[in-house]
């Protein structure tokens, strides 16, 4: 395979080019791991039970801003939907593991409004998730994704509960005004991925870029977001 | 060619790192310290406001996957009752308790009542409950005391931090907060600091610099400003400066701070009444051991373009005598410290009484 370098680009980049954007499938046991532990850092910061929407919205964050702490995104497309953001093979994960009792599963709710027929509900950990992600984290590579689900589940958290649901939508990459509705947004790029450019300008203002640390930007970047939730905006 | 719509509004970036940095947690999410941290931060809010200072003490026990699949929370359900969230609402009311089971970041805390609200009462009812090992914070009031116990009340605590501190500094007068170092730390052989070999002979430690400045790191960066933003030993294309404190830290970005430490002392370690191999140092010598503090703090200041450097001497020698530096720092634009250290209380009680004798 031809790896097409330009003049700036770091190892980092050079290996995006050469793998193409990540995809969740359903075969995909770290994109299941993804989900479980998502749920798990969601319920250590008392955002539980999820429902189905905000359950997707936060997967989205934690996959657009996961470049932040080095962590391979579980999946760097997504079909900007209208009814925001929804990963159909993530739901399919999600799912699995209600069937195999480590997810619980409350207040079912079918209807149909503008968007079309849709279900709701809301998710939660159930008890013998416990052991399963125990035996998780103790893998290297899910400890650290853990500790990074952990930090944006925490920053997430701090926000009022009544925002929650749409604070996401504000997100730079995906309120951006040049993807139409119904299109694929691939943010495997790092410059495609607005988000992280965002958080990373945060290190650009200050007099020693060492100083704002990777859990200081995603603070600032949900802070961000938040604050653009509160205006009119004008990439959406 | 029209003008490319900036990816994020300046104005606003700025005003979210001037507002919120400060408030960023200073321990990793997926840690026991940032439990500590968000209960440490929560009481001093709440001791800030002044109407709702609880009676007795309060006990923060840590859910750690959350209520959901808590068997001690599951088992008693019926006896906890909610609370409002205690990570970011103002705190207007005293919050029900006095025991507290919460997640890490306290978004959700549950509370129940216990028999006894002493603090052996409250901790009798931890262990009631099934929950005497799990990381607990108590918090008492009336003595502004918060403890850590990171394997529950069943074990020692591991760390206790006194809010009182807080409360009476003003953390925006750097002055006033090293003042407060060194009464609590340096000033008495007594104190929390250790610099002494030998303070009846006034011989300091070996590595006295270093322990005072690491003492200072600690106060700053743990017990006053609680943030990451203090750097020890930071280092410069021209040298490391002892202790940086960013703007950021004391809630001015770019408004940087450079602290220069010297320990000033006659005799050297390995002093003996008899003589032996140690030497003394002289006056002139600890003249030129300022001078060049002073330029030192200079040079730093330059290099970090910090907005005040300032030397602290902690002065060991035999008597508290003032040096004459003063005009050569302020023509190098740097701000002098000297804070004496008393062989014991007794000893600074004479020195006052002679200098008030001579007053008269």
């Amino acid at each position: 395979m031809t790896v097409e370098i330009e003049p700036d680009s770091g190892s980092f980049n050079v290996e995006v080019r050469a793998r193409g954007p990540a995809s969740a499938g359903r075969t995909d046991l770290r994109a299941r791991a993804w989900v479980l532990l998502a749920l798990d850092a969601s319920a250590r910061n008392g955002i539980t039970p999820m429902s189905k929407l905000r359950f997707h919205r936060f997967i989205y964050l934690t996959n657009a801003l996961s470049p932040v702490y080095d962590v391979q995104a579980a999946d760097e497309r997504i079909v900007k939907y209208q009814r925001g953001q929804f990963y159909p093979d993530l739901q399919w994960h999600l799912d699995r593991l209600m069937a195999a009792g480590l997810v619980r599963i409350a207040n079912i709710r079918h209807f149909e409004d503008e968007d079309g027929p849709w279900m709701e509900a809301d998710y939660r950990l159930g008890r013998p998730a416990i052991h399963a992600i125990e035996r998780l984290v103790a893998l290297d590579d899910m400890r650290a994704l853990s500790t990074f689900l952990q930090e944006v589940a925490k920053a997430f958290a701090n926000h009022q509960e009544d925002v929650l649901d749409d604070l996401i939508l504000a997100d730079l990459t995906y309120a951006d005004a040049r993807r139409a509705r119904g299109s694929v947004i691939n943010f495997s790029q790092p410059r495609d991925n607005l988000s992280v450019q965002a958080a990373n300008s945060f290190m650009t203002i200050t007099r020693d870029p060492r100083m704002i640390s990777a859990s200081d930007r995603l603070y600032l970047y949900v802070d961000y977001m938040d604050r653009l939730h509160h205006r009119p905006l004008r990439r959406a | 060619m029209p003008e490319m719509d900036p990816l994020i509004d300046p104005a606003i970036q700025r005003e979210i790192l001037v507002s919120r940095i400060g408030g960023n947690p200073t321990q990793a999410a997926a840690g026991i310290g940032a439990f500590f941290d968000e209960v440490y931060r929560y009481c001093i809010r709440l001791m800030t406001a002044t109407a709702s200072v609880p009676p007795g003490p309060l006990a923060f026990a840590l859910s750690e996957r959350g209520l959901e699949v808590d068997p001690v929370f599951d088992q008693h359900s019926k006896e906890f009752v909610p609370n409002a969230r205690l990570d970011i609402d103002p705190v207007t009311s005293v919050p029900v308790g006095p025991v507290l089971l919460t997640t890490r970041n306290l978004r959700l805390a549950y509370a129940t009542t216990c028999r006894e609200t002493d603090a052996l009462g409250v901790a009798t009812r931890l262990r009631d409950l099934g929950l005497g090992s799990r990381p607990t914070a108590i918090f008492v009031p009336s003595q502004r005391m918060l403890t850590f116990y990171s394997g529950g009340v069943d074990q020692k605590p591991s760390l206790s931090a006194n809010t009182d501190a807080l409360a009476a500094l003003n953390l925006e007068d750097l002055d006033s907060v090293l003042t407060f170092f060194h009464e609590n730390y340096t000033r008495y052989p007594t104190g929390l600091g250790t610099c002494w070999d030998n303070a009846t002979h006034r011989i300091v430690e070996r590595n006295a610099e270093r322990n005072i400045r690491n003492h200072l790191f600690i106060f700053l960066s743990w017990v006053v400003y609680r943030s990451k933003y203090i750097v020890r030993e930071y280092d410069r294309p021209n040298g490391r400066v002892d202790i940086f404190i960013f703007g950021i830290a004391m809630g001015e970005p770019d408004q940087e701070r450079v602290l220069e430490l010297k320990v000033l002392r006659s005799r050297s370690s390995g002093w003996t009444v008899s003589g032996g191999k140690a030497r003394s140092y002289s006056d002139a010598s600890n003249v030129r051991y300022v001078e060049k503090g002073l330029r030192q703090a200079k040079r730093y200041l330059e290099s970090t373009m910090a907005i005040e450097g300032f030397l602290l001497c902690f002065d060991a020698r035999l008597n508290d005598e003032e040096i004459s530096v003063t005009d050569y720092a302020h023509q190098l634009g740097i701000c002098y410290r000297r804070y004496y250290m008393q062989s014991s209380v007794k000893e600074e009680a004479t020195a006052m009484t002679a200098s008030s004798s001579l007053q008269h």
